[in-house]
């Protein structure tokens, strides 16, 4: 028991990161169907992912990273590794916008978000187009304008899940930028 | 420090190439990741029931109510129907008519969705072991819902109907004219390649013409609701699909004979 403790205590916050990850993967996947708007839902997973670039280490963030892509492989229908690759890309992309640019906190990562989100449904129209399988220009648009528009203000109550989760400010282990 | 990231980023970006080659050369990699995720998935969708049961109090009380009335409707229209019928046999039995043979059925739940917002599949919690092939036909009491795409020992995908990449060849149960129907990741469907001057009108049954192998043919999809033309006077249909594919929760999959 004490050795759980041990471990638990110094481990805590790449524990609770996985678990914000399964919940965030599992909401993705059954609840957040049941709240579509226009057919549309907000992409939790990849506001969970773009947190965890702004809160962990590069390493944690990049294994946490690997993790998400796997799930969106494993559960989605495109060839297995595609998400898995450009997740880990997004997890530096945000890290890279975050650190050169110095204005408000907030606003930065919901235009960092909103990146993301934008490349994120380009990229995958661009793959789709390559294996055969385009999407309309008129679904495209309306996926990424939608999808951004209920992901980030979703995106501000996951920020307050992580700073009341992980607590930076007592929690020196966190690389906060 | 720049020399320290490049020795993450590369490791990271190497495990991930190999990932991704080990998916090419063993695919059944993401069945069994599927197979093992399936107890909390059920799990998971059990709570979600409850909770939405709970949240849609009132909008349930409304469609039982609804329900209950149609139901009495229908019932009368069976025993109407169980005349034709009847008589429908003895006719066959006349003209020593083969009988059409009724395919096995299995029924299974949904227990999960695609995370995208770019394809419409849903995991069901049946698999190899039920019985259950890649491209097996899935319908619900209502109408089509699409065909199993992957399968794993205990999970299976679905490609719905209204994903963009899934096409059914379908006929207007009326006038018998055939077309393509593809989704477009919403409600609707459209029906495409309706020849100029095609006998098409609103509120037409649509149903898969069996033509493509992949769907039983007279498989009801759904109805005609809007109709217009495409270049050089081709028309396509928007069709109402007769079962609501964004909330589905149980399924029928129709095993191989």
């Amino acid at each position: 028991m004490m050795i759980v403790r041990y471990y638990f205590r110094k481990y805590r916050i790449q524990i609770y990161g996985f678990l914000i990850l399964l919940f965030a993967t599992s909401l993705q996947c059954t609840l957040l169907n049941y709240f579509r708007i226009i057919n549309i839902k907000p992409d939790i997973m990849l506001a969970t992912l773009v947190m965890f670039s702004f809160f962990y280490s590069l390493r944690c963030s990049l294994i946490f990273s690997l993790l998400i892509g796997i799930f969106r492989d494993v559960l989605g229908f495109l060839p297995f590794g595609f998400n898995t690759i450009i997740c880990v890309l997004w997890v530096i992309l945000a890290r890279e916008i975050f650190q050169r640019l110095s204005i408000e906190d907030k606003l930065i990562r919901c235009i960092t978000l909103f990146i993301i989100i934008v490349l994120n449904n380009l990229t995958l129209n661009c793959f789709m187009f390559i294996i055969n399988k385009p999407i309309p220009t008129g679904i495209l648009l309306k996926v990424i304008f939608l999808e951004s528009l209920f992901t980030l203000p979703l995106s501000l109550m996951i920020y307050k899940i992580f700073i009341f989760l992980l607590n930076p400010v007592k929690s020196p282990s966190i690389n906060r930028l | 420090m720049p020399g320290r990231k490049k020795s993450l980023i590369i490791p990271s970006l190497i495990v991930a190439a190999l990932i991704l080659l080990a998916a090419a050369f063993i695919p059944y990699i993401r069945a069994s990741f599927i197979d093992s995720l399936h107890l909390p998935l059920e799990l998971l969708f059990a709570i979600n029931r409850e909770i939405q049961g709970i949240v849609l109090y009132h909008y349930n009380l409304v469609q039982n109510q609804r329900l209950e009335r149609e139901i009495s409707l229908v019932k009368r229209q069976l025993y109407e129907s169980t005349e034709v019928y009847l008589e429908n046999a003895r006719l066959r039995e006349l003209l020593d008519f083969k009988e059409k043979s009724i395919y096995p059925l299995t029924a299974a739940n949904v227990i999960g969705y695609d995370p995208s917002n770019l394809s419409s599949i849903i995991i069901i919690n049946k698999g190899k072991e039920q019985g259950i092939k890649r491209d097996c036909a899935v319908i619900t009491n209502s109408g089509l819902v699409g065909r199993v795409v992957e399968v794993g020992r205990l999970t299976s995908k679905v490609l719905v109907i209204n994903d963009i990449n899934s096409g059914v060849a379908a006929l207007i149960q009326r006038s018998r004219q055939k077309g393509l129907i593809s989704g477009t990741l919403s409600r609707g469907l459209v029906m495409h390649y309706l020849p100029p001057g095609a006998d098409v009108r609103i509120s037409d049954t649509v149903i898969t013409s069996g033509l493509s192998g992949l769907y039983p043919k007279g498989i009801l999809i759904g109805k005609v609701i809007k109709i217009r033309e495409e270049n050089y006077g081709e028309m396509f249909a928007v069709i109402e699909p007769s079962t609501d594919l964004t909330r589905l929760e149980e399924v029928l999959v129709v095993l191989p004979k």
